[in-house]
């Protein structure tokens, strides 16, 4: 069994679901899945022109999987461009932040202010949630 | 305490919004009667920017605890921690704020068993 993937920090999720092609000929377009770390090095790497080992400090990984993520995101966008596909962006193995919960009930993620006290999920009650930065031990 | 889902019309049976600043209205109900609904218009889905800001300001002049969306910005999220809202997003696409609603109602049903 391959060890547990470490979660990748991002500051911001995508502001977009997708992006779909125009003009073209094809009935039927299929579509690719960019996760959000691969938008993420991508944006790190090539629009912030960050250095790899920079950009994968930030994102609390190692420079080689970093490179790795940010390979993979560059092949799925040529593959959308050349084959004419819709790119969609999904979750993959990402922490937003730290004050996020994620309920493993119900996949709810939430906050939890101050002022409130007891912790339980706000959508299931469950209390079997963890923080997001929590995820990896 | 009260709580806001983002939703697309203004009856229980529309579409749950997965946008929160540029939501068209908001359904407002009450913690400790989950059948007392109300909906808000939000004034600024068409606005060209601050709709998460503005919307998190209407937000707190309606004094309510938590927000159920889809997804936040991080501006409207800066706003909302700061004044201990708490934000809940949930990614269930295609579901209408009945259903929503109906979810948090058998959460009272369940921590009511659990008092007695």
């Amino acid at each position: 069994m391959p060890p547990k993937k470490k979660l990748r920090k991002i500051v911001a999720p995508p502001d977009f679901k997708g992006f779909k092609p125009y003009g073209t000929t094809k009935e039927s377009i299929d579509s690719i899945d960019l996760f959000y770390e691969e938008y993420e090095a991508i944006k790190l790497a090539d629009y912030k022109l960050m250095t790899h080992l920079e950009a994968s400090k930030l994102m609390g990984i190692s420079r080689a999987t970093f490179a790795r993520i940010y390979e993979t995101g560059r092949r799925k966008i040529a593959k959308a461009l050349v084959e004419t596909l819709q790119i969609k962006t999904v979750f993959g193995n990402v922490a937003l932040d730290k004050s996020w919960y994620l309920c493993n009930n119900c996949e709810a993620k939430f906050t939890i202010p101050k002022t409130i006290n007891n912790h339980i999920c706000p959508m299931c009650t469950s209390t079997n949630f963890e923080t997001t930065t929590n995820l990896n031990s | 305490m009260k709580t806001i889902i983002t939703s697309t019309g203004n009856d229980t049976k529309s579409q749950f919004d997965l946008r929160f600043g540029r939501a068209p209205y908001f359904c407002l109900i009450d913690d400790n009667n989950l059948d007392e609904i109300e909906f808000h218009n939000n004034y600024f889905p068409y606005s060209n920017n601050k709709a998460g800001v503005s919307a998190a300001e209407k937000a707190l002049n309606l004094k309510v605890g938590k927000i159920i969306s889809g997804e936040f910005g991080h501006q409207a999220k800066e706003v909302l921690d700061n004044n201990n809202v708490q934000i809940v997003m949930i990614n269930n696409e295609n579901c209408t704020v009945a259903e929503i609603i109906d979810r948090l109602k058998n959460n009272e049903n369940l921590s009511k068993l659990i008092s007695n």
